[in-house]
């Protein structure tokens, strides 16, 4: 089924101005966001920002969905073994149909990085390997001058809120209690991992939308 | 004086990234530190040569794998 042809894009661009206010809606419509990796954090993320009426997504990651990975991450008992990143279009677009994607199956490497994302105003950090999390952050920092990164580091378990934190630094804004690595007896769980995907989300808004000092 | 995570340090001359991760407890090259001074991170590229100025505001996070 063509989700397109349940609403026409400008139904569903105008419910999105009456929510979330015509200056905000048109804004939303001119950014594109990054996402590396679209496990726990990267899918929910990615779900969020197409509920948001972001313009573009572009969705990087190499793997496929396993059953394993429905405790968190965004996808449903159909999307198991397909392509992370097919299976997340395909919820972003029964959502929003006509929010553009760009699907790359890639692993990220310091050398790949810049021009998986070269386009983008700003990339969600949502790698599950720490070496890895430090190579996107320090490529896109230092080869480009303008795009922000948004990590996450620390969000195994349960409970504990009230640890979950921000640390601001220039260009780059790091989410989690960074405390909680995962370890055996320590899982991501769907609630802290959707806590820190959407603190992910949410600040890339304020970022894009200019409420960001 | 140097202040790392909000704790301040002896600052010496020619102070180096290396004396700066001994201090933190973390081992040299440490693929998943970050380290970022004044404000900007200095990429692992740099750590061979990079001096840290006296006064410096310094965050040391170590990244922790899940995502």
């Amino acid at each position: 089924m063509s989700h397109s042809k349940l609403f026409t894009e400008t139904e569903i661009s105008e419910t999105l101005n009456i929510l979330h206010t015509p200056a905000v809606a048109s804004q939303m419509k001119q950014l594109t966001v990054g996402i590396a990796g679209l496990g726990g954090l990267g899918s929910n993320a990615a779900v969020s920002l197409a509920r948001a009426g972001i313009g573009k997504l572009v969705l990087v990651d190499f793997d496929r969905v396993e059953l394993s990975n429905l405790n968190r991450q965004a996808y449903l008992l159909e999307h198991v073994e397909m392509l992370k990143t097919e299976a997340i279009a395909d919820i972003i677009r029964r959502i929003n149909p006509f929010i553009s994607i760009k699907l790359k199956q890639n692993t990220i490497t310091e050398q790949n990085c810049m021009s998986l994302f070269k386009n983008v105003d700003i990339v969600i950090e949502a790698v599950d390997g720490a070496e890895t999390k430090a190579i996107i952050i320090e490529t896109i920092l230092t080869q480009s001058e303008t795009i922000p990164v948004i990590a996450g580091s620390g969000m195994a378990g349960y409970g504990k809120n009230s640890i979950i934190k921000e640390i601001k630094m220039k260009r780059l804004i790091l989410l989690g209690d960074n405390i909680s690595e995962v370890a055996p007896g320590v899982p991501l769980m769907a609630p802290r991992v959707c806590i820190v995907a959407n603190m992910q989300a949410n600040a890339a808004l304020e970022i894009l939308l200019g409420e960001w000092k | 004086m140097i202040e790392v995570n909000d704790t301040p340090y002896d600052w010496f001359t020619n102070m180096n990234m290396y004396n700066l991760l001994k201090i933190m407890g973390y081992t040299l090259k440490n693929p998943s530190v970050l380290i970022n001074i004044n404000n900007e991170v200095i990429p692992k590229s740099k750590w061979d040569t990079y001096i840290i100025p006296d006064n410096a505001e310094i965050t040391v996070v170590n990244l922790l794998r899940g995502g």
